[in-house]
C-alpha cells in the first residue's frame, strides 16, 4: 500500500497539541482473514478544535475514534492526550467523552439521570452534580424535560442529552460519531449550526466524525480524510477543497471533473499537461507526481463559457443543460469521450445552447490542478 | 351512507368476534379450571377436615389442621402448646431456598452473561449446553449428585488427591449438600430468564457507561443490573419457589434427617396419614408465596410511578 500521508498544512493559530497519534495501526481478527482499519496513522489534533475525520464507510475513521476513547487498543503505535501517553489506558479513565451514533442513552435513566452519571461516577458531590446537570439542561434547552424518559423524547432532544451528558464531565475532548446521521435534514442543518456555536462557548476540543463532505465543510475548522484505514489529507476546509492533494479527495469533496492526461512538462509552479483529446493546458503543480499519466482536477465553478471571441480551452458537445436557479450546469462530451460538468454563473445571452452545439469553455487562472 | 349504520354494524361484529373469542378461549379455560384450581379448591376443602385413621378424610369441619401448625395438643389436658418444630422447617426452607436463589443468582449470571456476549451463531450451542441436564430424569440427576458429594465422592477424593484435606468432609445429608443440590438442579431456571434479558442489552450502553467514568463494577451495577432487572427477578421467582417445595433434592442429599416443606408435607400424606394437615401446610406454603409475590409487585409499581 502506498503511505500518502500529507502533512498538516500551517495553521496560523499555533495552539498546542491535543491529540497526538504516532504510528497508529489496528487489525482486527488473524492470520488470512485480518482486515488493517488502520494503517501507519499519524495525526495532531489540537487545543480547541473542531476536527472532522472525514471518508466513506470503512474508512476507519470510527475505529480511530474507538482508539482514542479506549474502546479498541491499538495493534501498535501510541495515542497521547494532552501530552500524557493514554495509549493502554482503559477508557473510564480517560478524560474523553463520546456522543454516540445511536445516542447509547440510559433507558432505566431519567434526562437528568443520564446527564449527571459521568459526575456521579467520578464522585462529584450531589449538590455539584444537580448544579451542572442544570446548566447543561439550559446550554442544551431542555430544562423542561429534565425528568422525563429518555425514550419519552423526540430524535433532536435524544441528541441533545447525548451532548449534554458527555459534555456535562467537562472532558478534555469530545468525540462525536456520525452524530447527526439520524436526523432528519432540517434539523441536521440547525443541529450543525449549534455544534459548531457550542464548540466554540465551551472551548473543548471536538473530534467528529462523519461521511458527509459538505457536514465537514460548514463544522471543521480541519479535516483529515480519510480511505482505507490511511489519512490522505490533512487541512482547513478550503485547503481541502481549493486544493485537494489527491485524486480521491478531490472526487470525495464537492463536484469535480476528473480528465486524465500525460504531462509534458513545469513551468514555474505550472505544470503543461496534454489531454487526452490532444489540448494542451496549464495547470497548477501540488507537488504529487508529476512524471507521465497524472489527471487534471476542475471545478465546475471555476469553468465558464467562453465569451465574444475569447479563445477556448476546451470545446465539447452539449449534452444537457441544468437549470439550478443561480446557475446552469452544463454538461459537455469532450473529444476525449469524458465528460465535463461546467457551471455558467452568467447570462447565457448570444451563447448557442441548443442540444449538440459545440461550446468552448474558459478556465479560470488556477482552476484546473494536477493530481497524480 | 350514515355514520349509524356504519356503528350498528360495527357493533354487530363486534359482538360475533367477542362470542368467538370466548369459544376459542373455552379449552383453555377447560384446562386451567381442571387442573389448576381444581386441585387447589380440594387441597382447601380436605385443609378443613378430619383424618381419617388410614389415609383419607372424614367429612367432618374443623380447623384443626392450622392450630397443630403452631400448637400442640397436650394428650392428657386437652391445652394447647405452642410448637416450633414445623415453623423451622418453614424457617429453614426458605433459608436455604433463599440461599440457593443467591448462589444460582451468582453463578447464573456470569454464565448468562458469557452466552449473550458470544458471538449470535454460538449462543444456541451454550444454551443447548444449559439445558442439557433436563434430558435426564431429576432422580438420576440428584443421585448423581450424591455420587459426587458423598465421603468417597468425587469432591472429597480428588480435595483429599490434591491434599487439601486428609480426611473426608461429610457434606453429604447437611444443609449443605441440599443447598448445592437446589442450585444445581434450579440454575437453567436461573440463566434462561436471566439470558433472556442480556441478550436484547444493547452493549453500546456498556460502553456508554466506561465512557463516562464507570469502571466494571459500576457498569454491572448502574447500567447491566438495572437494564437486566426484569431477568433477575424472573429468574429469582423460577428458583426460590420450587427450590421452596423442593422434594427430591433434600429427601435424597438431606438424607431425610434435614426435611424441608416438600418432605413434610409429603410425611403428612404418606406415613402420617394426616391428609389435612398436609393440605394445610401446602397451603400455608403457598399462601407464603403468594404474599412475598405481593409485596414485590406492590414495590415494582410504586417504583414505576416514582419514576413516571
Amino acid at each position: 500500500m502506498t503511505s500518502e500521508i500529507a502533512k498538516a498544512p500551517e495553521d496560523t493559530t499555533t495552539r498546542r497539541s491535543m491529540i497526538t497519534a504516532r504510528d497508529l495501526t489496528k487489525t482486527f481478527g488473524q492470520g488470512e482473514s485480518a482486515v488493517t482499519a488502520l494503517d501507519n496513522v499519524e495525526i495532531e489534533i489540537r487545543e480547541n478544535e473542531f476536527f472532522t475525520l472525514l471518508g466513506p464507510s470503512g474508512c476507519g475513521k470510527t475505529t480511530l475514534l474507538r482508539l482514542i476513547a479506549g474502546f479498541e487498543l491499538p495493534t501498535s503505535g501510541t495515542i497521547e492526550l494532552d501530552g500524557e501517553d493514554i495509549t493502554a489506558l482503559p477508557p473510564h479513565v480517560r478524560p474523553v467523552n463520546t456522543v454516540f451514533q445511536n445516542y447509547a442513552l440510559f433507558p432505566h435513566m431519567t434526562v437528568s439521570e443520564n446527564i449527571g452519571f459521568g459526575l456521579k461516577m467520578l464522585g462529584k458531590p450531589s449538590g455539584e452534580i444537580d448544579s451542572r446537570v442544570r446548566e447543561m439542561l439550559s446550554l442544551v434547552q431542555l430544562e423542561a424535560m429534565a425528568n422525563r424518559r429518555t425514550d419519552q423524547l423526540s430524535g433532536g432532544q435524544q441528541q441533545r442529552v447525548a451532548l449534554a451528558r458527555a459534555l456535562a464531565p467537562a472532558p478534555k475532548v469530545l468525540l462525536l460519531d456520525e452524530p447527526l446521521a439520524a436526523l432528519d435534514l432540517k434539523l441536521r442543518k440547525n443541529m450543525q449550526i449549534e455544534l459548531k456555536s457550542l464548540q466554540a462557548e465551551t472551548g473543548i476540543t471536538f473530534i467528529f466524525v462523519t461521511h458527509d463532505q459538505e457536514e465537514a465543510l460548514t463544522m471543521s475548522d480541519r479535516i483529515a480524510v480519510m480511505r482505507d484505514g490511511q489519512i490522505l489529507q490533512i487541512g482547513t476546509p478550503k485547503e481541502i477543497y481549493d486544493k485537494p492533494t489527491h485524486r480521491f479527495v478531490a472526487d470525495f469533496i464537492g463536484d469535480i471533473n476528473i480528465l486524465e492526461a500525460e504531462v509534458e512538462g513545469t513551468e514555474g509552479d505550472q505544470t503543461r499537461v496534454r489531454l487526452k483529446d490532444g489540448t494542451t493546458m496549464l495547470a497548477r503543480s501540488t507537488g504529487a507526481d508529476t512524471q507521465g499519466h497524472c489527471a487534471v482536477a476542475l471545478r465546475p465553478e471555476s469553468i465558464r463559457v467562453a465569451q465574444g471571441g475569447e479563445a477556448p480551452a476546451l470545446t465539447g458537445q452539449l449534452e444537457n443543460l441544468v437549470y439550478m436557479g443561480s446557475a446552469h450546469n452544463l454538461h459537455l462530451r469532450l473529444g476525449s469521450g469524458e465528460e465535463l460538468v461546467v457551471r455558467h454563473g452568467g447570462s447565457t445571452d448570444g451563447i448557442d445552447l441548443s442540444p449538440g452545439a459545440q461550446v468552448g469553455v474558459v478556465i479560470a487562472p488556477g482552476g484546473a490542478r494536477v493530481l497524480a | 351512507m350514515s355514520d349509524t349504520s356504519l356503528t350498528l354494524a360495527e357493533q354487530e361484529s363486534r359482538r360475533r368476534r367477542r362470542q368467538t373469542r370466548r369459544f376459542l378461549l373455552a379449552p383453555a379455560l377447560l384446562i386451567i379450571l381442571t387442573i389448576s384450581i381444581m386441585p387447589l379448591g380440594i387441597t382447601a376443602l380436605y385443609s378443613f377436615l378430619t383424618p381419617g385413621t388410614y389415609g383419607g378424610v372424614i367429612w367432618e369441619f374443623t380447623p384443626d389442621a392450622y392450630v397443630q401448625f403452631l400448637f400442640e395438643r397436650d394428650i392428657f389436658d386437652g391445652t394447647l402448646q405452642f410448637n416450633d418444630s414445623y415453623l423451622t422447617i418453614y424457617m429453614r426452607s426458605i433459608g436455604l431456598a433463599f440461599g440457593a436463589t443467591i448462589g444460582a443468582l451468582l453463578i447464573g449470571f456470569p454464565t448468562a452473561y458469557f452466552i449473550a456476549t458470544k458471538p449470535r451463531e454460538q449462543r444456541n450451542f451454550w444454551l443447548f449446553l444449559i439445558t442439557l441436564p433436563f434430558w435426564t430424569n431429576l432422580l438420576i440427576r440428584t443421585y448423581a449428585m450424591l455420587l459426587i458429594l458423598r465421603d468417597e465422592g468425587l469432591i472429597n477424593l480428588s480435595l483429599m488427591g490434591v491434599g487439601v484435606i486428609d480426611r473426608p468432609l461429610s457434606i453429604l445429608y447437611t444443609d449443605t449438600a441440599v443447598f448445592i443440590g437446589l442450585i444445581y438442579t434450579y440454575l437453567p431456571f436461573m440463566v434462561l430468564p436471566l439470558y433472556a434479558s442480556l441478550e436484547k442489552l444493547d452493549f453500546r450502553l456498556v460502553e456508554a457507561g466506561y465512557d463516562l467514568y464507570a469502571n466494571r463494577f459500576r457498569v454491572l451495577r448502574h447500567i447491566i443490573a438495572p437494564i437486566a432487572k426484569p431477568g433477575i427477578i424472573a429468574g429469582c421467582i423460577l428458583v426460590f419457589i420450587p427450590g421452596l417445595g423442593a422434594y427430591i433434592t433434600p429427601a435424597l442429599l438431606g438424607g431425610g434427617k434435614k426435611l424441608m416443606i416438600g418432605n413434610m408435607i409429603a410425611i403428612q400424606f404418606g406415613s402420617s396419614r394426616n391428609w389435612p394437615f398436609g393440605s394445610a401446610a401446602a397451603l400455608i406454603l403457598m399462601a407464603l408465596v403468594v404474599i412475598a409475590l405481593l409485596i414485590y409487585a406492590r414495590s415494582v409499581s410504586k417504583g414505576a410511578r416514582a419514576h413516571g
